[in-house]
């Protein structure tokens, strides 16, 4: 059988996925928005800008803690807003810092809310953990679309060529 | 005739060695080619943007002053001034349209002396860490930012 010189070569773009955690309080957060709405609208981001998602919310900060620890690693980017009562930064928080710090993928940290206006949060303690962590406040739930609008540009996967 | 949104992007220190200082820090993006972008994003959104970049906090200062009665948004990216000037934070007080503060890196995961802001207590809302993009990627949530204010 006649080999063909070069083998055909068939391309496939990975699509990247984005773990969207949503922490304490954000179901009474008084946007005026409902979780599901919320999501619906994540689900519209992504699609306008190609990435896949996996939606999750608790009330329970430790879950939250352990999700962003814990499964990480699974996903090309994850966005994380760990809710209304949180009022400061994960990287100023121990908790978090220890979730985040050496994170491979990339991070962004939504608040609906300006969280830095507080004269007194201004100087927040925050450590040099590095890494690739983004911050979006104070866009209201508009600060999730311009995340996952990051993230696709973060995440942008080279094209994998495949010989068939 | 509608109005067209006007939007004053303010740079500050170091930021016109963009491309060439760190750019495992701060990416391989001129300033001029992200000025570019952003007229682009601009020009498809109906906004106007004039993009500007001062090594001198007077400089900045007296911008901000003057983007009263001219612009709709100042996004600021003050760069080092940031966590120096209460004189920029105070002109930014003085300026009623929606402010934004932004930066290309995330200074809450860096350095001590970059933790404070004082930018941040007089804007509306902060965007760091999504590198060069950011920029862009604000200027097109402009509208929604606006109408949700």
């Amino acid at each position: 059988m006649p080999q063909s010189a070069a083998p055909a070569l068939r391309e496939n773009r990975v699509t990247a996925k984005v773990l969207i955690l949503n922490g304490p309080g954000l179901a009474d957060s008084g946007t005026g928005i409902t979780l599901d709405e919320l999501e619906r609208a994540c689900a519209d981001s992504c699609a306008d800008v190609g990435l896949a998602m996996e939606f999750r919310h608790t009330d329970d900060e430790n879950r939250l803690l352990a999700w962003l620890a814990g499964d990480s690693a699974g996903f090309d980017g994850i966005i994380v807003n760990p809710g209304p009562s949180a009022r400061c930064a994960m990287t100023s928080r121990a908790s978090y810092v220890a979730a985040i710090a050496g994170l491979k993928t990339p991070l962004i940290e939504v608040h609906l809310h300006n969280i830095y206006k507080d004269t007194n949060a201004a100087a927040d303690g925050s450590r040099q953990i590095g890494g690739d962590i983004g911050l979006v406040c104070g866009f209201g739930t508009s600060g999730y679309r311009l995340a996952l609008q990051s993230m696709a540009r973060k995440t942008a996967r080279p094209i994998v060529r495949e010989s068939t | 005739m509608r109005k067209t949104t006007t939007v004053h992007v303010i740079n500050g220190p170091n930021l016109n060695l963009l491309g060439t200082r760190e750019p495992g820090i701060y990416g391989s993006d001129t300033l001029d080619e992200i000025a570019t972008r952003c007229s682009t994003a601009g020009e498809r959104l109906g906004l106007h943007v004039t993009f500007l970049q001062s090594n001198h906090e007077g400089q900045i200062v007296d911008w901000i002053q003057q983007a009263t009665g001219r612009a709709d948004v100042i996004i600021i990216n003050a760069a080092a001034l940031t966590h120096t000037s209460i004189a920029i934070h105070d002109a930014l007080r003085n300026f009623d349209g929606l402010k934004i503060e932004l930066h290309i890196s995330n200074p809450h995961v860096r350095e001590w002396f970059r933790h404070v802001s004082y930018v941040s207590t007089a804007v509306d809302a902060v965007v760091a860490g999504l590198g060069p993009d950011g920029y862009e990627l604000v200027i097109g949530s402009i509208h929604e930012l606006m109408a949700s204010a």
